[in-house]
């Protein structure tokens, strides 16, 4: 865990949380179970990038 | 028959909690052991523990009519929390995890006082816990009260659930502290994980056999539910997320959680299934709220008006069991989150209010103050005062006052070491303006807005500019 804080960790993280907010507004308002789905797959494509660097060595 | 049904099923859940809150007692010799566990729980334990006390009952009755209500907003809402609390977890939870070993935290007010060099910073962190936290407890007995008044037909159901609720968070806590409680977490999180499961499986099967998945989802989109609704425009999204962006940062009881693991793999495993937890959570929660409104838009339902109404409408057409079960799932959730939070409100009292006092050290005198809290958010879930109200659904909005000075300490020590005073400054103007603020506004304080920013975006400015002033002598 010795990587933990990286400068890479935070624009991943403040990427991630960017996409939580503002693609939702401007491209998918409505599209059936699109935007579900997008905000879904975000949170878990995160979830495993901060996982990955929660290992040893990571 | 579904009377008998719930009590079954409610008091095999008090039987099983209570034997494990017993069967798993340790030695309890200081402090250290019955508030943080002796810095010694497995991976998995600690896990649940986070994601039980952090998911309440909100998840299965509040966000499930929230969906219902506002539609897939509601999910991005909620997976906002998500994505920040990993951030917040990747970034510091090893960080703190081993200073707290290291320098012997206990309570949240100690390792600010510790960071800041600032016991008056510990001081005012306590006090904003105690006003911001038990009326929250209060919604917490109050939401169990309405749920055994539901599963029992109404009657002395409301004192019943009182009765209840503050007897298994008392009997939890002081039995082994969070011993007890990260056990009795554990097995309520996977009641409600598993109770929410089930009662999925069985409203997509109804939806599947009464008018198909695709009908149902045309029902949906036909409504907008599956976009952006009128509900949720940006400055909504935001003044509802910024609180729950920070809630990893702010709330002592998920922050004492980062103190109790009893090695880095175990923190790691933690991190780990509180994600897992997590997302899984939401997900069903958001689905059962949605496919229970498409109901509401076929005629299967009656169209409800009340938010937190509609978990229990729906459990109304369940099968009985399932109900009983998804209805102690609510108790579950409460009590795992109440208890937490009475152990780490408890902690801050006997620790930072009371230090340097003989009583401070003494394990009689913390029982005593977690039995004294549990019973102030019983007598409160009584109260229906509108500011008690507003407090309990504003908690982590007023705690938002602890972000700024706490993630300062967490990112540098060293500065933080040199701005005690500002940070107290910092904490009592915005908590002061804070609580006006929900004074004013009562819930609506959470979409109040300011040129545009919620008003609780321009706090954290405001208070993050003082904590990071320069001072008239050029030190910082």
């Amino acid at each position: 865990m010795g990587a933990e804080r990286s400068a890479g960790d935070v624009a991943v993280g403040l990427l991630a949380l960017a996409a939580m907010y503002i693609p939702p507004y401007l491209l998918l308002k409505n599209g059936g179970w699109l935007l579900y789905a997008y905000w879904v797959c975000i949170a878990l494509c995160y979830m495993l990038y901060s996982l990955r660097r929660m290992k040893p060595g990571g | 028959m579904g009377v008998l049904l719930n009590t079954v099923v409610m008091a095999s859940y008090i039987l099983v909690g209570s034997l494990l809150a017993v069967g798993y007692r340790r030695g309890i010799r200081a402090d250290r052991d019955y508030y943080v566990a002796g810095y010694g729980l497995s991976g998995l334990l600690s896990a649940l523990t986070y994601a039980a006390t952090t998911y309440s009952a909100f998840m299965i009755v509040g966000l499930v009519g929230f969906t219902y209500a506002t539609g897939v907003g509601a999910l991005g809402f909620e997976l906002s929390y998500f994505v920040a609390t990993l951030f917040l977890l990747t970034l510091f939870a090893p960080r703190v995890w081993r200073m707290a070993r290291e320098r012997g935290w206990i309570s949240p007010g100690e390792m600010l006082a510790d960071l800041y060099g600032s016991r008056r910073l510990a001081l005012a962190a306590s006090l904003i816990y105690l006003y911001a936290l038990v009326p929250y407890m209060a919604a917490q007995v109050k939401g169990i009260a309405e749920a055994v008044k539901a599963a029992v037909g109404g009657g002395m159901g409301y004192s019943l659930g009182v009765a209840v609720g503050l007897g298994l968070m008392a009997f939890w806590t002081i039995i082994a502290g969070v011993w007890s409680v990260a056990v009795t977490d554990a097995m309520q999180g996977l009641w409600m994980i598993a109770s929410s499961l089930l009662l999925l499986g069985w409203l997509l099967a109804h939806v599947s056999a009464s008018m198909g998945l695709e009908e149902a989802s045309r029902a949906l989109e036909a409504k907008g539910l599956l976009g952006i609704t009128g509900f949720w425009k940006p400055h909504v999204f935001l003044g509802f997320t910024i609180p729950w962006v920070f809630f990893a940062v702010t709330n002592p009881q998920v922050v004492q959680r980062l103190y109790m693991p009893r090695d880095e793999r175990a923190l790691k495993t933690m991190v780990k299934w509180f994600a897992v937890f997590g997302i899984s959570y939401t997900v069903i929660v958001t689905m059962i709220g949605l496919f229970t409104r498409s109901l509401s838009e076929l005629g299967e339902l009656p169209l409800i008006h009340e938010k937190d109404a509609v978990t229990p409408t729906l459990l109304g057409q369940a099968p009985s069991l399932l109900a009983a079960m998804v209805f102690t799932s609510i108790v579950a959730a409460a009590v795992s989150t109440a208890d937490s939070i009475a152990l780490s409100v408890a902690s801050s009292v006997v620790r930072d209010l009371l230090a340097g006092r003989p009583a401070a050290g003494s394990l009689a005198v913390g029982r005593a103050v977690t039995f004294a809290l549990i019973l102030a958010a019983g007598a409160l879930s009584y109260a229906r005062v509108g500011f008690i109200v507003a407090l309990s659904v504003l908690s982590s909005y007023i705690l938002l006052s602890l972000a700024p000075p706490t993630i300062l300490a967490w990112i540098s020590p060293g500065r933080a070491r040199e701005s005690g005073g500002r940070a107290v400054v910092s904490v009592i103007v915005s908590a002061a303006l804070l609580t006006a603020i929900a004074l004013a506004y009562g819930v609506k304080a959470l979409t109040a807005t300011f040129m545009k920013l919620p008003v609780s975006a321009w706090i954290l400015i405001v208070s993050t500019l003082i904590l990071l002033a320069p001072n008239p002598s050029g030190r910082r």
